[in-house]
């Protein structure tokens, strides 16, 4: 057992590269210690495309601290991002994207044959997203207030209120169980109603619209859409005024971020 | 999901009976609720039902603080509803799942891929 640190040493020496994002043109560039543990980034050019990375041993970046994890994935992130702004397009690869070497061929010789085998499939890409960028929508509610609301604007479910203030305990249990259900189903019509409409309006502003998951945020707030949206770069004043009215209606929070590159809109197979 | 150390493993085991208590007695209710919206039941039975179940509510709540657990229930629960999500969005969303798959089973450049 002592001697462990010698077979992690051979582990060791199968050298790695993490892949941030492709970018286009051949490329041999130093981005400086940029990387996830502040790693040295460099390019490295294949045929009509580069990747952006950095040299790391053969096994993913894994830990069970979140801190760490977070420090990574914004590592990531601000490589990619000093990518985006040095060659104005890049194609991002999601975290932890290595490439290893094998015993008979290096890593880098790996991924110059894995870009060779992609180069069509990057550059067609690159030809899609050039000069565009993604943009966060997220459009959240109160659901304690919209409850409330729906409550003081119908008459059938104030008359359920009223009445079971008239009624002994078990009655009045059954009713307050029922007048809770009740505002749920209207409350699920009217979320589906925002989506749609939302949906179509921000599909409307956008070359291209990626769902994505509602995220729990946890702060009391509900979120009803969360989507990605592809834009001309710069391009976000007609779905930045959609949003604002959007933001008109009486408790929805918009959240609008960007420009980011083009995650959402990237296939890396 | 669930985190149970070793300073709070009663309060897990806890939480996670208890949480399951809350599921069965949220079932409880829909049904007692179906049953009575169908009219099936005289005003004499709804008001007995009604009480039996606040009863169980507030013994419920009073078990809670007693043991602290009030939060390592709703831990509970919050992580079964995210199971639930996902299996859900899995299986009515397999396009998702399917990129998953294929990028990871896309090994021929001995890509390491893992979120």
């Amino acid at each position: 057992m002592a001697n462990r640190p010698v077979e992690n040493a051979v582990v060791n020496e199968i050298e790695a590269l993490y892949v941030y994002c492709i970018v286009p043109g051949p490329q041999e560039v130093d981005l400086g210690p940029l990387g996830l543990n502040e790693s040295p980034v460099r390019t490295i050019p294949g045929p009509g495309i580069s990747a952006v990375v950095h040299q790391c041993p053969a096994r993913p970046y894994q830990s069970k601290e979140p801190a760490v994890v977070e420090k990574w994935v914004a590592a990531h992130h601000r490589v990619v991002q000093a990518a985006w702004k040095r060659f104005g397009c890049v194609l991002p690869m999601s975290f932890d994207t290595i490439v290893k070497g094998s015993d008979s061929v290096s890593a880098h010789e790996n991924l110059i044959s894995w870009m060779q085998e992609k180069q069509t499939t990057f550059t067609r890409q690159f030809e899609r997203l050039a000069g565009k960028a993604e943009y966060g929508v997220q459009i959240s509610w109160n659901p304690k207030v919209i409850a409330a609301d729906l409550l003081e604007s119908s008459a059938h479910l104030k008359e359920m209120e009223r009445q079971i203030q008239a009624e002994p305990l078990g009655l009045a249990y059954v009713g307050r169980a029922r007048l809770e259900k009740a505002i749920k189903v209207q409350m699920e019509a009217k979320a589906e109603e925002y989506f749609r409409s939302f949906y179509s309006r921000i599909r409307d502003c956008a070359l291209n619209l990626r769902v994505e998951r509602p995220r729990k945020i946890g702060d009391g707030t509900q979120m009803l859409l969360n989507v990605s949206c592809l834009l001309e770069k710069g391009g976000h004043r007609r779905l930045g005024q959609v949003l604002d009215q959007i933001a008109e209606t009486p408790a929805l929070m918009v959240r609008f971020t960007g420009p980011w590159p083009p995650y959402s809109f990237v296939r890396a197979g | 999901m669930i985190d149970i150390k070793e300073d709070n493993l009663k309060q897990g085991v806890l939480g996670l009976v208890m949480a399951i208590v809350e599921i069965i007695r949220d079932a409880l209710k829909t049904q007692a609720l179906r049953r009575i919206e169908a009219q099936s039941l005289t005003g004499e039975e709804v008001e007995r039902l009604g009480r039996a179940l606040m009863d169980l509510d507030a013994a419920i709540n009073e078990i809670k603080q007693e043991m602290g657990i009030t939060e390592a229930v709703q831990s509970v629960r919050d992580g079964l509803d995210n199971l639930v999500d996902d299996l859900l969005q899995k299986l009515t969303g397999p396009h998702e799942w399917e990129d998953e798959l294929r990028s990871v089973a896309d090994g021929k450049a001995e890509m390491v891929k893992e979120c």
